[in-house]
């Protein structure tokens, strides 16, 4: 096996989503001054928080430039009080209201879809939360502006406490770090492979749960300086392999056949089985890609040389990860 | 120095305190002399103050001494203390004169027949006899100490004296290392004698022939007895012959030796000789144990032999700490030629390298005419390059330590890879410098303890080859500098650091020879990264992490093995 952690790290820089991309935050904050300014006077007082992938490290650039940010709003209010969640998020739908030509409730959040001419687009979710209720819980509010009742709903969700419950896995931030890099590079690979429509792709969120139970960091340690040189290759490889043995054999009675399904629920509230809206079929599609892209990993594992290498990780990312060329030495500074 | 009334002031203190009278000389303004009473003499005891007291403790001596004191020279005068061991209060020189007298009353009082006297006239003898010897032997006797009596021959040219266990070895010395010509060379006989037990010979103005052999004869065993008496027996009709005296004393023996030349007209017996020339001869030994004992040497190097690859600016320098630490049996190779632009960073001078030969051949000539007993073989044979000469892998195992100074990384993990494969059980030191002073490196790979050269050449991650993992500069840099095309380029860095790195490499080297270092080892010294900087290149962040804490620090590891290193993997397998 020949080493290719510099060809990860620069192919992750160029997929990453900088959690210091100041076009975004500026988007963020010119709609969050506006939310301040125009809400109005009987809605409750709010803070806010960022939330999901650009919250946690592990964003990636879109492919087809459909920026997105996910802000969470805490209303200081008790869920009790106010039996239709819709109403909550219909205070900030109408604080942004023709702000652009898109600002909608939709069913976890407010979309507020931002274009100029020419500009990529960039959309921000605003995630409506009670968060001073009696129980000490925060709650989601669902629903769209037309869901009847039973769809309106305030669900048990606390985003923080994901990122919290990340942090607290590795203790070493460098170990954090390497799962950032796993997870973009399982996204990434997500994007190259499924129909990113309807429900054929795992979500995010689902990677990044399976990833909080199956990644171990891989490094060596250098005796000259006491470092970690990080094995993202091996870490990625181990990753799938856990993924593929996670499956089970399922029987499905509408095809008559088995199906290898997966299921995995999110490690805090309100740990839902995050593949509960894939089909059977589907998640035998994420299987089948999951275990070509483990066979290619193996593949490159045996080889030893590092265009081949870089090749075989091309077919499972795409262009973005580097091409590299072969040499039979390398420098040295030593003389006598 | 002191005023006159100073002196007598601290003179009168002396007096007072020790119940002595010395008074000043009246013709030596700085010399005072008084009696003093000792257990069993009384002695005229002197003290000058004409050096630089009281930087300096004042001379004492003593006039027309009876017999041999420790501590005092053939003049009398007494070595009170090794002033270059002392620090001396000067602010105090009362108590100076009062210490120095005390110190001079215990040296004269020591008994001689006290365990002390013995072992101080062990160590001071010596010297005694040289003052009053006239002549200077050579002795090469290492292998002869210790023996109860032996005829040996003392070779003789160009006035050059010299008695080794025999001639040949004494004619090499002369040739290779005295320089001398060996054309008009002579042989005279001597007789090496070991006496009974400890017998200082009295101190005399002169000694005759007959009371040397009574000496002897006194003080040797009845079998040597036999011996002695059948050599005086012997007829001569001129009588040259040298007699080594070896007197057993505490620590080691003493010797002393005479001179004894006697010219008649016709035959005679030895012990008839009448009208000998006796003379006091002074041995001055240069054999291996003598010349390297005040190096703290441990003995048993000179029994090692090193294969030393590359003796250019590093290893000529290796080469020469190598002879000077003991190790006397060296093989180098080197192909290249000693050229004048090598100079300022090779041991070797302008002079020799003008002269177009190949530097193994130039630094085995420098360094055995240096250095006695060191044997190098240059290695002259085929195209002296180290891939022809390991074509034949045995050769590796004839060596108890191969040193290479090669830099060349490729050569030296050809080299790894052989020792490692054929199970040859060598240890093995690789030393190269780093660019523009910022440091060097050596590495002992003990084969079975560790490491090898591979590890630090191994990626952590994969089984890549890679720069060496503890370089100080950052790797993809080129250092080469030409001013002459590609033959003649060169990556700068300074004599000293090549002095460094052999120094390093060395200290190391003996203790991997001596088995104090057991284990695979990675020593590195860590320099200034200005010069490097200012030309332009960049630093490792291994030199990031390593430096800092002092200009030229030293680290040391033991280098443990490399899990993704080819030849380490497949050894555990």
């Amino acid at each position: 096996m020949v080493n290719v952690q510099s060809e990860f790290l620069t192919f992750h820089d160029k997929i990453k989503l900088s959690e210091e991309n100041q076009e975004l935050r500026d988007k963020r904050d010119i709609l969050l001054n506006k939310l301040r300014k125009n809400i109005s006077d009987e809605a409750a007082s709010f803070t806010t928080f960022n939330q999901g992938s650009y919250a946690m490290g592990t964003g990636i650039k879109p492919d087809d430039g459909d920026f997105d940010i996910d802000v969470g709003l805490k209303f200081n209010i008790d869920h009790d009080d106010y039996s239709d969640p819709v109403q909550v998020k219909q205070w900030v739908k109408d604080a942004l209201d023709g702000h652009t030509k898109s600002v909608k409730i939709r069913r976890s959040c407010v979309t507020v879809t931002y274009q100029k001419d020419k500009e990529p687009i960039y959309h921000v979710d605003f995630a409506v939360y009670a968060a001073n209720n009696a129980d000490k819980q925060m709650y989601i509010a669902k629903g769209k502006e037309y869901s009847t009742e039973e769809y309106r709903i305030w669900q048990l969700s606390d985003p923080q406490e994901l990122l919290n419950y990340l942090n607290s896995l590795y203790d070493d931030s460098d170990d954090r770090a390497q799962f950032r890099r796993v997870v973009r590079y399982m996204k990434k690979w997500k994007n190259q492979h499924f129909i990113t429509s309807g429900n054929n792709a795992p979500t995010g969120i689902a990677l990044t749960a399976l990833a909080c139970s199956y990644f171990t960091s891989y490094y060596s340690k250098d005796f000259l300086t006491n470092k970690k040189a990080y094995d993202d290759f091996k870490a990625l490889k181990s990753l799938v392999n856990n993924i593929q043995n996670a499956f089970n054999l399922t029987w499905d009675s509408d095809d008559q056949c088995f199906y290898r399904t997966i299921t995995q629920s999110l490690p805090v509230q309100p740990g839902n089985n995050l593949f509960e809206k894939m089909s059977n079929k589907q998640m035998n599609n994420f299987y089948n890609q999951i275990s070509a892209m483990y066979s290619k990993l193996t593949e490159a594992e045996g080889k030893s040389k590092k265009s081949e290498v870089c090749q075989l990780m091309i077919d499972i990312f795409g262009e973005a990860f580097p091409a590299a060329v072969d040499r039979s030495y390398v420098g040295t500074s030593e003389s006598a | 120095m002191m005023e006159i009334a100073q002196l007598e002031n601290l003179i009168g203190k002396l007096n007072y305190e020790r119940h002595v009278f010395f008074e000043i000389l009246p013709k030596q303004s700085t010399v005072f002399q008084g009696t003093i009473v000792l257990p069993n003499e009384k002695l005229v005891l002197k003290i000058d103050f004409s050096n630089y007291f009281p930087l300096e403790f004042p001379i004492f001596s003593i006039e027309n001494a009876q017999r041999f004191y420790p501590h005092v020279d053939n003049a009398g005068k007494i070595c009170l203390f090794d002033d270059s061991s002392l620090l001396i209060q000067t602010d105090m020189p009362d108590q100076m004169l009062l210490d120095a007298f005390d110190r001079a009353v215990d040296i004269l009082c020591i008994d001689p027949e006290s365990y002390e006297y013995k072992t101080e006239v062990a160590r001071e003898f010596n010297a005694y006899w040289a003052e009053v010897s006239k002549m200077i032997l050579y002795t090469n006797l290492s292998s002869c100490m210790g023996k109860e009596y032996q005829n040996l021959s003392v070779v003789r040219a160009e006035n050059r004296l010299l008695v080794s266990e025999n001639i040949m070895d004494s004619e090499c010395l002369l040739k290779n290392n005295f320089g001398v010509s060996l054309e008009r060379k002579s042989n005279i006989d001597c007789l090496l004698i070991r006496l009974r037990s400890f017998c200082i010979p009295p101190i005399q103005k002169m000694y005759t022939w007959k009371w040397l052999r009574n000496f002897i004869a006194k003080n040797i065993t009845s079998s040597q007895k036999k011996a002695f008496n059948l050599f005086l027996t012997g007829k001569r009709r001129i009588f040259n012959q040298f007699l080594i005296l070896s007197i057993p004393s505490e620590n080691q023996d003493i010797i002393v030796s005479f001179h004894i030349f006697c010219k008649n007209g016709q035959f005679r017996k030895i012990e008839k000789m009448i009208n000998c020339t006796v003379t006091p001869v002074t041995t001055r030994p240069i054999d291996y144990n003598f010349l390297l004992k005040r190096c703290g040497v441990n003995i048993n190097l000179a029994e090692k032999s090193v294969l030393l690859l590359g003796c250019g600016s590093v290893g000529s320098y290796v080469a020469s700490n190598l002879c000077q630490s003991g190790v006397c049996k060296l093989d180098i190779l080197d192909k290249d030629i000693l050229s004048v632009e090598n100079v300022y960073r090779h041991l070797l001078g302008f002079d020799v390298a003008t002269k177009r030969k190949y530097k193994a051949d130039l630094v085995k000539e420098f360094l055995e005419k240096q250095y006695p007993f060191v044997e190098i073989d240059s290695l002259n044979f085929i195209d002296r390059s180290v891939e022809s000469f390991m074509r034949d892998v045995q050769r590796l195992k004839n060596y108890d330590l191969i040193i290479s100074a090669l830099g060349e990384p490729t050569v030296n993990l050809e080299i790894n890879r052989i020792l490692c494969d054929k199970y040859i059980n060598v240890p093995f030191v690789v030393c190269f410098n780093e660019p523009y002073g910022i440091g060097g490196h050596v590495i002992a790979i003990n084969n079975f303890s560790g490491g090898c050269l591979r590890c630090m050449y191994t990626d952590l991650i994969s089984n890549d080859l890679v720069p060496f993992r503890a370089s100080l500069v950052a790797p993809g840099q080129n250092f080469k500098k030409s001013l002459s095309g590609c033959a003649g380029s060169f990556v700068e860095y300074s004599a000293l650091d090549s002095q460094q790195t052999a120094l390093l490499t060395v200290r190391l080297s003996l203790e991997v020879l001596t088995g104090q270092c057991k284990e695979s080892t990675l020593i590195s010294w860590i320099g200034s990264e200005d010069n490097l900087i200012n030309n332009g290149f960049e630093v490792s962040e291994y030199y990031e992490h390593i430096s800092g804490q002092s200009y030229c620090s030293i680290t040391r590891k033991n280098i443990p093995i490399n899990e993704r290193c080819p030849i380490c993997s497949e050894k555990q397998d």
